[in-house]
């Protein structure tokens, strides 16, 4: 029997089509978005030329992913190759996680440090206030411009290349580079900026989002799990600041979901073995929206669950949704809790692909991937791939309770850096 | 100590927001004639003109077909009244009809999500996500008083990213306000929020609660430097003037002249 699927066409109106036909569909519509009908692509190969000719005549140096960084190298939508930097990486970190979702920081982390990696993690950054920006229209492109400059020339100083946490950075550094880069006027009011904080304007070759990072270590990673985690089906759900928000530059993989989805995040889960499920609203935003998850929550919430939570519970029946963004992580987690007190029964577990990874090798639930944290209940998971976290409390706990009592605590370390910070910072 | 807290930051922010958290209701449900009948054109030109020469703008927009791709895949769309097409289309016809554009920025702006899923479907290549983040710029910098409403209840938020570029930091996870629809797991973390977050594993997150990680001095010096230099803190202030001038204020303590 051939196999078939619905193509869900929105309000409850759906086609049954050969599953072979659908993919090819998707497919097409995939390769037309990349050069055919949306013709950024040729704009944003003429920025990456035009920031060479910069380069070239001395108007703004470029942080380069040279072989000091170990670079693989990955296709983008728009067919470019793009080279991901594997070691030696400025943790770019998130202003979205680190309050309130630590183990998205930690367990990357600890990744790292379990493979070696060489990072520097700074305390001289600041998020990339875009924030602000989209959720309130309180900053402006130069602001945000000269913001991201002075974070790239703090990572330029520690020689360390910028490896980005957070989806709405990697969206917004895009767009702030291409508009430095084609527009003089954005340009010279950054530099006189910079000029003011003792700074000097370096571009990125690449702008690199930590999912890439670990696409392309997903092998590696796969080959150091210690759970078999192959009898859990998981969702996926992509950011829309990393694929649609100048989407040229984000990574696809033709034997990743024949390249009809971005590859990162889904290629981790299938390294590890995972059943990936893909649903009809796989495109669809996580209703985070910014201000709204804050001061109009019920949007955001109603959103997240009817359009998110519920069909990819009802039609994959998976174990865990694994995502690649801090605000997704947020709003796909905690809208959950409002509608089950409403008597909705359909809930899920939302993880990062980095904290499903980490607890795959072996990662402490809790003091890694600190999943109290996290709202929807994760226990079912833990308890299928085969984790024992009820003594893993116990020993968070008698941590938690031995650091009240004065013991020293436990970080996660990277292995001593190859490389040497270049220049000492000036402004003071 | 393993816990480091700023008291300054937290009577200040205790100042913003008094009663501690309330709702900015449901934009776009009110599409605001009055307010643009009110409204003085000269203010209108010049928002229009603003918008037209602003170096996004070529980029952000081409010409609208009207083919409604993107508010078919935007989310608030599904919830509601608000439509990019409509966006794109009032941005078309806004050098003849300024009133229009005004009327929309009075609110109806405020429900988009910035998910930019509009950007990636339009077969014109507009970026109507866009040209919505640069209205509500727009109507930021004019003091527009739905920009007032629409962001006083973010106020504080405004305040952590523009000192610290850190926000929704540890010490905003009171047990009640305004985190109480995320259930009693939440409550119950609030509680034991110092020794949790002392708890955490990364170094530079461990202990900080009044920033979502240690942020050094020289780096909010940086930061509210820039933010001053590119006119974002006057622009700030034509809204909320009362978070501008803490930023500044928290600037001065770190000597950024006002
Ligand atoms: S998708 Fe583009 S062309 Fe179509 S209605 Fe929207 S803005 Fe206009
Ligand atoms: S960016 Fe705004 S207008 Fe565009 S799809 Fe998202 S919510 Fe709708």
């Amino acid at each position: 029997m051939t196999e078939s699927q619905a193509l869900n066409l929105g309000k409850g109106d759906e086609v049954e089509m050969r599953t072979v036909d659908l993919k090819f569909l998707q497919k097409l519509s995939m390769d037309r978005k990349a050069h055919l009908a949306y013709g950024k692509v040729e704009d944003y190969l003429r920025m990456l030329e035009k920031m060479k000719e910069l380069e070239r005549s001395g108007e703004i140096m470029v942080h380069h992913v040279g072989d000091e960084y170990e670079p693989a190298t990955v296709k983008t939508l728009s067919g470019r190759e793009k080279k991901v930097p594997t070691v030696e990486l400025w943790q770019h970190k998130s202003c979205g996680q680190c309050g309130h979702i630590p183990g998205y920081i930690s367990a990357l982390y600890w990744i790292m440090a379990e493979l070696k990696i060489p990072y520097v993690d700074d305390t001289n950054q600041t998020s990339c206030t875009a924030w602000n920006y989209y959720g309130s229209g309180t900053s402006n492109p130069v602001a945000l411009s000269a913001v991201f400059a002075r974070n790239m020339h703090a990572a330029y100083e520690k020689n360390a290349y910028p490896l980005i946490h957070c989806g709405t950075s990697y969206g917004d550094y895009k767009e702030v580079r291409y508009l430095m880069v084609m527009s003089r006027e954005v340009r010279d009011q950054v530099k006189a900026i910079l000029k003011k904080i003792g700074r000097d304007l370096v571009l990125p070759e690449e702008l690199v989002h930590y999912s890439e990072w670990l696409h392309v270590k997903r092998n590696e990673i796969a080959g150091r799990r210690k759970f078999d985690v192959s009898n859990i089906k998981a969702a996926v759900h992509a950011a829309c600041h990393t694929y649609k928000l100048m989407a040229e530059d984000f990574t696809y993989d033709p034997t990743i979901m024949e390249g009809r989805r971005p590859a990162p995040t889904t290629s981790v889960a299938m390294a590890l073995g995972v059943d990936v499920k893909e649903y009809s609203t796989w495109s669809d935003c996580c209703g985070f929206g910014f201000r709204h998850i804050l001061t109009e929550r019920e949007i955001s919430r109603s959103f997240a669950y009817f359009r998110k939570i519920q069909p990819i519970v009802r039609e994959t029946k998976a174990d865990v949704l694994l995502v690649h963004d801090t605000g997704c992580v947020t709003t796909l987690d905690k809208s959950q809790v409002v509608t089950k007190a409403h008597g909705f029964p359909e809930t899920i577990p939302v993880v990062s692909d980095a904290q499903f990874a980490a607890l795959a090798m072996g990662a402490h639930p809790f003091k890694v991937c600190q999943l109290h944290w996290h709202l929807a209940d994760w226990k079912g998971l833990l308890e299928k791939i085969g984790i024992d976290w009820k003594t893993a409390e116990t020993e968070y706990k008698d941590y938690v309770q031995a650091l009240k009592e004065g013991a020293k605590p436990v970080y996660i370390t990277p292995p001593p850096r190859r490389l040497k910070p270049r220049a000492k910072e000036t402004f003071s | 100590m393993y816990v480091t807290k700023s008291e300054k930051v937290t009577s200040r922010l205790g100042s913003l927001n008094e009663d501690g958290w309330h709702y900015s209701g449901l934009p776009g449900l009110q599409w605001e004639a009055e307010n643009a009948r009110m409204g003085d054109r000269k203010v209108m030109k010049r928002i229009v003109e603003e918008v037209q020469a602003d170096p996004r703008f070529e980029d952000f927009y081409h010409a609208c077909i009207n083919c409604g791709n993107c508010t078919a895949v935007c989310p608030p769309f599904r919830l509601v009244d608000f439509a990019p097409r409509i966006v794109v289309q009032k941005v078309m016809h806004a050098k003849d009809e300024p009133e229009l554009l005004y009327q929309m920025m009075d609110q109806y702006i405020w429900s988009c999500f910035q998910c930019y899923s509009c950007w990636e479907v339009c077969p014109a290549q507009n970026n109507p996500g866009g040209l919505v983040a640069m209205l509500k710029e727009s109507a930021v910098k004019h003091g527009l008083t739905s920009a007032k409403r629409s962001l006083e209840p973010y106020s504080k938020i405004l305040y952590k990213v523009m000192t610290t570029g850190t926000q929704i930091t540890p010490d905003m996870h009171s047990s009640n306000a305004p985190f109480r629809d995320w259930g009693g797991g939440k409550a119950d973390l609030a509680k034991h929020l110092r020794e949790e977050r002392a708890a955490v594993a990364v170094e530079t997150l461990a202990g900080t609660i009044d920033k979502s990680w240690k942020v050094d001095d020289r780096t909010m010096k940086e930061l509210i430097t820039i933010e001053k230099e590119a006119g974002v803190t006057d622009m700030v202030k034509q809204t909320l003037k009362d978070v501008a001038e803490m930023v500044e204020e928290a600037g001065e303590e770190l000597g950024v002249p006002k």
